[in-house]
């Protein structure tokens, strides 16, 4: 399948991920009220949400936000914690393969697990335009660092999205991409193993390692698996 | 709003800043670095057929221990935007009935 890059496709991007973004927008505010409770500065919080932006692993490190900072343990908490987009990263190896250095170095500083599998099941369906990952991740970005910004700001007073099931918005969003991502039975045992890999591994280790065992285990059973 | 609410505190400790981009570098490098590194791994046969079957290995560990987790009325939100998507359903349809689903179970029990 061949490849291209336009504006269009940055706006198209920003169009098929506006409503994950507010959900990411009251995740990001919760992020901004606890990293204030640990003492961060509000110019530090919202620094660290605009040059790391990824969630899970800034939760994770906000437990280890305390004087002196640990830095080599934040550093491979954070390694450990978003170890699963190297994953994501190899998956977009035919996509993307093709474009310009510098376009793809921008476009993945702009990879999350949502606007990922949201590009990836476009392409299953025959997209070309690879700028969809990044237009969708920088309206995903902008929405961040607000929400930090503002939830840092007016800490405690975050209203609850929880009546709003606003926490069931996200894992919804992943559901839709099952069916552009399902190529046909082929897939059961790979996707079996990966869900037995991923519950066992949120049971036993912290973080998000049951992305990346259960990606690694699930893909490589399917890699095994010869076509019939 | 108080005054308190405009006064955002804008200090920025050396070892904070150092942490943030260390993190933000570690970060870019899990974003980067897998696509990167297919570079030195053939095409082709068992490599081919690993990575078509990242994306949904992924997505379903991604889900998995969510769904292994969450009370049964969530379960049921998402099968309502399974089921709404897979009969061909839109998709922000799909995800807002099923996620309106539970909300309003959650207001009603």
């Amino acid at each position: 399948m061949e490849t291209t890059f336009t504006t269009a496709g940055l706006r198209r991007g920003i169009s098929l991920i506006w409503h994950v973004a507010i959900s990411g927008f009251f995740f990001a505010i919760a992020v901004g009220v606890v990293a204030r409770d640990v003492g961060m500065s509000w110019l530090e919080a919202v620094v660290m949400s605009g040059v790391v932006f990824a969630g899970a692993s800034q939760v994770a490190i906000i437990d280890l936000w305390q004087s002196p900072l640990p830095l080599l343990v934040i550093a491979l908490t954070t390694l450990g914690v978003n170890s699963r987009m190297l994953l994501m990263g190899a998956s977009m190896r035919e996509w993307f393969r093709p474009l310009k250095r510098r376009t793809v170095w921008a476009s993945f500083f702009f990879l999350t697990d949502i606007n990922w599998a949201m590009a990836i099941a476009e392409r299953r369906k025959g997209e070309t335009d690879a700028a969809l990952l990044m237009g969708s991740g920088m309206l995903l970005w902008a929405t961040w660092v607000t929400g930090t910004a503002i939830g840092h700001a007016v800490g405690g007073a975050a209203l609850d999205p929880k009546a709003l099931a606003f926490d069931v918005l996200v894992p919804a969003f992943f559901v839709i991409m099952i069916k552009p991502i399902w190529t046909g039975r082929k897939q059961l045992l790979p996707w079996a193993t990966a869900a037995a890999g991923a519950i066992l591994a949120d049971a036993f280790i912290p973080g998000n390692a049951h992305v990346i065992v259960g990606g690694i285990a699930g893909s490589l059973v399917g890699g095994l698996l010869r076509d019939r | 709003m108080t005054a308190d609410f405009l006064a955002l505190d804008m200090s920025f400790d050396t070892t904070a800043l150092i942490a943030i981009l260390l993190m933000g570098a570690v970060t870019y490098f899990t974003r980067l670095g897998g696509f990167l590194m297919m570079r030195w791994i053939p095409e082709g046969g068992f490599v081919s057929r690993w990575l078509s079957a990242i994306p949904g290995a992924v997505l379903v560990a991604i889900l998995a221990p969510t769904v292994w987790n969450i009370g049964w009325m969530e379960r049921a939100g998402l099968l309502v935007t399974l089921a709404l998507s897979a009969i061909g359903a839109n998709s922000l349809i799909a995800v807002v009935l099923g996620t309106a689903a539970v909300a309003a179970g959650r207001a009603l029990l």
